[in-house]
């Protein structure tokens, strides 16, 4: 089910009153959880019991980590969950590169057929409950007793298909707590659900069908249309991502969960690092605190752990040489502007030109990213620097408006989500900005398209 | 500012009257999209916009009917004075063309104004016309299947949404008020800009077109028979509604005249004539001066429409005085 379908609508009207309404919190959890098997069973039905199975496996292994202290049982929970992660999203990427090397010498092997099975969500849930069996060995969080919670922790619809990858002593305490209901907090989720809606509508999904219509053919784009879909490509994705985790954010305000912002105009960094600071914050301080700080971090091989960290992160969004390449570049830029970077303060032009050389960067490695392949990858990059230079363009003329706009406005934006700065206004105002959030909505937005992040 | 409380009765309060808010915001649009269903319609959709346009019209006595050429070079108010001028009763019209049109939109296009009672249609018979057969987006959109398709198709503001598109919005506005515009001011090309320069001054006058009547000797290029039949369906219901078409052969700058103007065409119109009974007027060949176009091949810009609204006025009032076809099979 996804967060901008009807179904998912009817589900919340439905599912939070209910909510509010049950006297009793193991009710109320069972409610969610229900919930949360209806938004995952929607797409695919039979994910739901690998679901319900790695809920079970991990509950009972989290138990026994804690109670034994025996290593093996941690080892034995982190190869069960990255087998099975690696057997559905893995397993076609081994295959294909063995038969390639086969061929390299000699060998002709025959290429397995490929599932297309692939449960939604199962990178970010692994990697969720992976980091808790971690936390549970080093006793920074306890081994959840109640099923039910651990259930809802595994499961809850809001972050279980694109996250943000909330930990155990985040949510666990939230979920123990048997809340009143708390007006303002709904009304802030309400405003958030309405506002990553749009983002995802009209903006990503209007920019959308370009962006795809120059990575279709790059050889036939000219040199204005590949930039075009460069910038659109860096706005896209953003505001793709943005709004499903503005949504997921607000979904849990309406359940009276607070879950972690996963952005913070990350657009606006002025260095690799910082911008990973602000870009999928809960991916990236996964990748910090259970691969990069154990590999030694800082203090020893700061290269090599970066690289490491970021070309797994590469791989861990998709099953691809692309993929691994955009992880290794950007593991590599980190490092080198670690080394390089001047001490001393910047002036306001400094950072200004910072700005945006790191965004122009991150753009560019957008493009193996978005990229099916390194060849087209490749087309794209040729279009964007090589000759024929032409200026030619069948792109409309509003797109790179809506492009500048929304690079201006997204600070703004933040503010208003991250900072509650809508709690500010009038409540005509908002209903005015709902408004115009509609409107945009109705007129702008294309064919349905699923979330990006779905596919990871 | 003070910040209201988050908590509480205040933030009760907030929330209702947010939710209310938005959900009177919702119902408003829906019962306007409901209530101007037609106009919702219609402003998403430029032959549908136009078809709703001329509908709206208090009595169009004649409609001009065609692609970019003739909703560029057709200006009803004007053809309107120069028949007047000409000795022809005084009219009102209206300019039903639509850029990139199919033959199919021409069609539907000439069947709405043969139900409005209008008594003639100008038809172009252009090549461009010819261009585009098929237009999907004038055929009903297939029945809803599966759940979210049957919940969207409730609802008539999600049906029509594009006619809130900003580019759509002003057509959405206009067909409120339908009766204060002929047609001729949407979807215009670069002419756009000078659109006030019409009135004033008098045109460069177009030399006298080429009518081809039925009985010309003339065999049509077989590619096109279905663009024929068409044509010939369109005559026949003109017919039985008591009305006239003239088909109309847009003038075409010097660039493009070699190809317009040509023996191939030349047979293909008379085909069209003796096929329909109907005269062909063709301005392909009378050497309309560049300076009557604003892209230097065949869309022509405010002089040009002047020009040639008022050729047709002309040839359209000495056929009303005495039918130069008349007596011809």
């Amino acid at each position: 089910m996804s967060f901008t379908s009807v179904a998912f609508l009817a589900l919340l009207l439905v599912a939070v009153p209910l909510y509010w309404m049950l006297p009793w919190q193991r009710a109320r959890l069972a409610l969610v959880l229900l919930a949360s098997l209806v938004f995952y069973a929607w797409r695919h039905w039979p994910s739901v019991f690998l679901l319900a199975g790695t809920i079970a496996l991990n509950y009972a292994l989290a138990r026994l980590i804690e109670s034994t202290r025996r290593r093996i049982w941690l080892v034995l929970g982190i190869v069960a969950n990255l087998s099975i992660l690696g057997w559905f999203k893995y397993s076609a990427f081994v295959a294909q590169n063995l038969v390639a090397l086969g061929r390299l010498v000699g060998l002709e092997l025959p290429m397995p057929t490929a599932s297309t099975w692939l449960p939604l969500g199962i990178s970010f849930f692994t990697f969720q409950v992976t980091g808790y069996l971690i936390d549970v060995w080093r006793r920074e969080v306890a081994a959840e007793k109640d099923l039910l919670v651990f259930a809802v922790f595994k499961s809850f619809l809001a972050q279980l298909i694109a996250g943000p990858i909330v930990k155990g002593r985040h949510l666990f305490p939230q979920l123990h707590v048997r809340r009143t209901f708390d007006a303002a907090l709904c009304h802030r989720g309400l405003l958030l659900v309405l506002i990553g809606t749009a983002l995802k509508l009209a903006v990503a999904d209007v920019i959308r069908p370009y962006v795809d219509k120059v990575y279709a053919a790059p050889v036939e784009a000219s040199t204005l249309e590949a930039w075009l879909a460069l910038y659109g490509y860096a706005v896209q994705l953003f505001a793709d991502f943005w709004g499903y985790s503005t949504v997921a954010v607000g979904v849990g305000f309406l359940f009276g969960f607070e879950l972690p912002f996963n952005f913070e105009t990350p657009y606006l960094a002025t260095t690799l690092q910082h911008f990973w600071r602000r870009w999928h914050v809960t991916l990236s301080s996964w990748f910090r605190d259970y691969l990069y700080l154990p590999l030694g971090g800082n203090r020893a091989h700061e290269w090599r752990n970066r690289i490491v960290t970021m070309t797994v992160a590469g791989l861990w969004h998709g099953a691809a040489w692309n993929f691994v390449l955009w992880g290794f570049l950007h593991g590599v830029w980190m490092s080198a502007e670690r080394s390089l970077s001047p001490k001393r303060e910047l002036g306001r032009w400094g950072t200004a030109l910072r700005t945006i050389l790191v965004f122009h960067g991150v753009a560019l490695l957008w493009v193996l990213f978005r990229a099916p392949s390194l060849a087209t990858a490749g087309a794209v990059l040729a279009r964007l620097a090589l000759p024929p230079y032409t200026l030619r363009t069948s792109l409309p003329a509003e797109w790179p408006i809506w492009i500048a706009v929304f690079l201006l406005a997204h600070p703004w934006l933040d503010r208003l989500l991250r900072l509650d700065g809508l709690a500010r206004w009038k409540v005509r105002y908002q209903v005015a900005l709902v408004g115009v959030l509609l409107w945009l909505m109705l007129a702008y937005a294309g064919p349905p398209a699923d979330f990006i992040y779905f596919v990871f | 500012m003070p910040i209201e409380s988050s908590s509480g009765a205040s933030a009760k309060a907030r929330l209702l009257r947010f939710i209310l808010g938005t959900l009177v915001l919702l119902a408003a649009a829906e019962g306007l999209s409901r209530l101007q269903h037609q106009a919702f319609a219609a402003a998403a959709h430029r032959a549908r916009f136009k078809a709703e346009l001329l509908k709206g019209q208090p009595a169009p006595a004649f409609a001009a009917i065609g692609t970019s050429r003739f909703n560029d070079s057709v200006s009803p108010r004007q053809m309107a004075r120069a028949l007047a001028e000409h000795g022809g009763p005084t009219l009102a019209g209206f300019n039903a063309s639509v850029p990139s049109s199919s033959l199919q939109t021409q069609a539907f296009l000439a069947g709405v104004a043969l139900e409005r009672q209008v008594g003639t249609v100008f038809l172009e018979a252009s090549p461009r016309q010819l261009d585009f057969l098929a237009d999907e987006s004038l055929q009903e959109a297939p029945a809803p299947a599966g759940f979210e398709e049957q919940v969207l198709s409730w609802s008539e503001l999600l049906h029509y949404r594009r006619a809130l598109v900003a580019e759509n919005l002003p057509r959405l506005a206009a067909l409120f008020a339908p009766a204060r515009f002929d047609g001729s001011e949407w979807f215009r090309t670069r002419s756009l800009a000078q659109w006030w320069s019409e009135t004033d001054e008098r045109p460069t006058p177009l030399p006298p077109p080429e009518v081809i009547c039925p009985g010309t000797p003339a065999t049509g290029d077989p590619a096109y028979s279905a663009a024929l039949e068409v044509w010939a369906r369109l005559s026949q219901q003109a017919q039985a509604n008591m009305a006239r078409i003239y088909f109309v052969v847009p003038p075409v700058a010097s660039a493009n005249r070699a190809e317009e103007c040509d023996e191939h065409w030349r047979a293909f119109w008379g085909a069209l004539a003796n096929r329909t009974h109907r005269p062909v007027i063709s301005f392909a060949c009378t050497g309309a001066p560049d300076e009557l176009f604003h892209d230097r091949f065949n869309h022509m810009n405010w002089r040009g429409r002047a020009a040639l609204s008022e050729a047709l006025a002309v040839a359209w009032a000495a056929d009303l005085e005495k039918p130069r076809c008349e007596g011809r099979p």
